[in-house]
């Protein structure tokens, strides 16, 4: 299997011979490992990570190179048939998921225990976010512009119940730079944290016209629904980046 | 109009050096390449270059990115320092394109030059003086000389229709005629005792200046600024946003519809427009200090607003001075003896923010409060206040204000 890229590569996240900003085209990685399968797919603005099926993990480098990423899992967990399957990071925190539901910072060695398994795991600048199967969320790390969601701005150091979403079964999440969103099995969303470029879906006053408008909102530190013109739809899935959301919408 | 623009270009080029590579380790390989790559259009010639734009926009985008992470006193000076270096390089690029462009646009294009320039000097920290020069020949470009202002003057505006509000338990700030500088020291700066000084600050030429809407526009019309918005920066609806002075001095000080309050508050204006520093002048008086074997420079902050502004109940860590400019300000002053009474916010934000609102107490949710002793002074222009380090304070604008405050002491 081979992965394909294209978009902005400056910082040498999907590679190039030379320094260059946009790639327009689809690339081929030409990956150390292309007789297996890939899992998954991880990139910041200067790096990218490949997990394959079997767990080994790959990141490509400034150096144009990939280099295999051994022992990430942190030495205590470590036991047989124990692998990672999921990365995610956003340049400067970075979660790894294995196949039982264990999360951890695999540069920090940081983890934590949940009261489930862990389903998926995002990471903005400087907030983690985490579903578990049951459907709970879970968020911890700054939360300066709201984007913890749990009405504050200040620091969680341990992971903790992100209580305004206690008892809606959450099916989706992600995180962007210092905003995160969530879609619950009904297909409702609910964004939280900056919304310095209208990335939660609200109205956001970046630039000020001669209208004014009070429904205006700069950062939201709880769980905002956001609904969409037509009813009929529902939320699937969503994603973030770090000043803009991309939501995939169902019947 | 081109040919002027062509020699502000030619006069400012020069100063346009590519001396990064001594944080080559800090910065990395890609943003110094981006950095190189258009240094040779933003220096050299006059032919516009579309790569480098794209190039120095992805570094501005970068480093403003990793200028949010974390705490603001904590990002390294080298991050500001490429951030400012960046915003410059723009600016020229800019400037390159504005002269091929079609003159009908000249006037938006030098528009966006100027907002990298302030975006520049607002977070970063290299080329400052460049960066400043540049901006000020570009304004008057944009300025708009047959520009129409509902008043010759602030001050002519109504003052507010709000009904006063009351406190109990109010004493009058005693006030003193242009003390002496030791007399100063000895009644006030040690003993930490808050005075409303007159006569000190009647020579600045800001006094009449200021009051014009005119000169502020021409001044400063053009420039990007960040403005508070809400009724305080306690009130769930607060906000803060970049705008230029003249959409902020529309909007807020002109507009019959908005409703909202916008407030200029704490922003060091005179860094980012170092030529407003010749309408004033810093006391005397901040030449006292607590700690004279480590001098540090006096922080100087402008507070521009309509009527009705308010700084809810709080505390800085300085000696302040509050130099009233334009209109007049109601202060409201509390021992920190009694900070107990006031109920400050146990949150890492406004750990010295009160949670008593002077202007509606909740005596039930604050019993503590009932007996505390307020000092109350109406600050008009031309006079001072000095506020010593941990005093609470609180301040409504009762007209449209402008004042200067100057942090200093060393405490």
């Amino acid at each position: 299997m081979d992965a394909v890229c294209y978009g902005f590569k400056l910082f040498g996240q999907i590679g190039s011979d030379e320094f260059d900003t946009v790639l327009s085209q689809f690339k081929s990685y030409g990956l150390a490992e292309s007789t297996k399968s890939i899992r998954s797919i991880a990139f910041g603005w200067s790096r990218c990570y490949i997990i394959f099926e079997d767990g080994s993990c790959w990141k490509y480098t400034l150096n144009k190179e990939w280099v295999k990423l051994d022992n990430l899992i942190p030495a205590d967990m470590k036991k047989t048939n124990l692998h990672i399957i999921d990365l995610e990071t956003s340049d400067y925190l970075h979660l790894a998921v294995t196949n039982e539901g264990h999360l951890f910072d695999f540069l920090l060695h940081f983890s934590a225990p949940f009261p489930a398994k862990v389903k998926k795991a995002s990471c903005g600048y400087e907030h983690y976010l985490c579903l578990l199967e049951n459907g709970s969320v879970f968020v911890w790390g700054s939360g300066s512009r709201g984007q913890l969601g749990n009405g504050s701005l200040n620091a969680v150091e341990q992971p903790e119940l992100l209580v305004p979403l206690d008892g809606l079964i959450v099916v989706d999440i992600d995180a962007g730079g210092w905003h995160s969103a969530a879609v619950t099995i009904n297909g409702d969303l609910y964004t939280w944290g900056w919304n310095n470029f209208g990335q939660l879906g609200l109205h956001s006053e970046e630039k000020i016209t001669d209208e004014s408008d009070d429904s205006c909102i700069t950062v939201s530190s709880e769980p905002q629904p956001i609904s969409y013109f037509d009813d009929s739809h529902v939320f699937k899935q969503v994603a973030c980046g770090v000043n803009h959301t991309l939501v995939l919408m169902g019947e | 109009m081109k040919d002027k623009l062509e020699a502000i270009i030619e006069n400012i080029a020069p100063s346009v050096r590519n001396d990064f590579l001594s944080h080559k380790d800090e910065i990395g390989d890609d943003i110094l390449f981006a950095l190189n790559s258009s240094f040779t259009s933003a220096a050299k010639g006059n032919q516009y270059s579309k790569d480098a734009l794209e190039f120095i926009n992805s570094v501005i985008d970068r480093v403003w990115e990793q200028l949010n992470v974390g705490n603001w006193k904590d990002v390294p000076e080298c991050l500001r320092d490429v951030f400012a270096y960046a915003s410059f390089l723009k600016a020229m690029i800019l400037l390159k394109f504005t002269l091929q462009d079609d003159e009908q646009n000249l006037r938006q294009n030098l528009i966006d030059t100027l907002e990298a320039i302030d975006r520049g000097l607002l977070l970063g920290s290299s080329n400052r003086q460049e960066l400043c020069q540049l901006a000020s020949a570009l304004c008057p470009f944009i300025c708009d000389a047959s520009q129409k202002f509902p008043c010759e003057n602030f001050s002519q505006l109504e003052l507010s229709k709000r009904p006063s509000i009351t406190v109990p338990h109010l004493k009058p700030l005693p006030s003193k005629e242009c003390p002496s500088i030791e007399s100063f020291l000895v009644d006030h700066f040690k003993p930490r005792r808050p005075v409303k000084l007159t006569g000190c600050i009647k020579h600045w030429p800001a006094l009449t200046k200021w009051d014009n809407v005119r000169y502020i526009y021409e001044k400063i019309g053009p420039r990007l600024v960040p403005v508070e918005i809400g009724s305080s920066y306690t009130s769930s609806n607060w906000s803060q946003k970049l705008m230029t002075v003249d959409a902020f001095i529309k909007n807020f000080f002109f507009s019959e519809t908005e409703e909202r309050i916008g407030y200029l508050a704490q922003h060091q204006l005179f860094n980012q427009i170092p030529e407003l520093l010749d309408d004033i002048c810093e006391p005397d008086y901040c030449v006292l200090s607590e700690n004279y074997d480590d001098p540090v420079g006096t922080d100087v902050n402008a507070w521009f607003g309509p009527s009705n502004t308010v700084s809810p109940l709080h505390y800085d860590p300085k000696h302040n001075f509050l130099a009233q400019v334009v209109g007049k300000k109601r202060v409201f002053l509390i021992d920190p003896k009694w900070s107990e009474n006031v109920y400050p916010y146990d949150d890492f934000l406004l750990f010295n923010t009160a949670q008593v609102d002077l202007e509606n107490i909740d005596y039930e949710k604050f019993p503590k409060f009932e007996n505390t002793e307020i000092f109350e002074c109406i600050l008009e222009a031309g006079e001072m206040l000095y506020i010593p380090p941990k005093w609470w304070h609180h301040i409504r604008a009762q007209s449209v204000s402008f004042s200067v405050s100057f942090w200093w002491g060393n405490c």
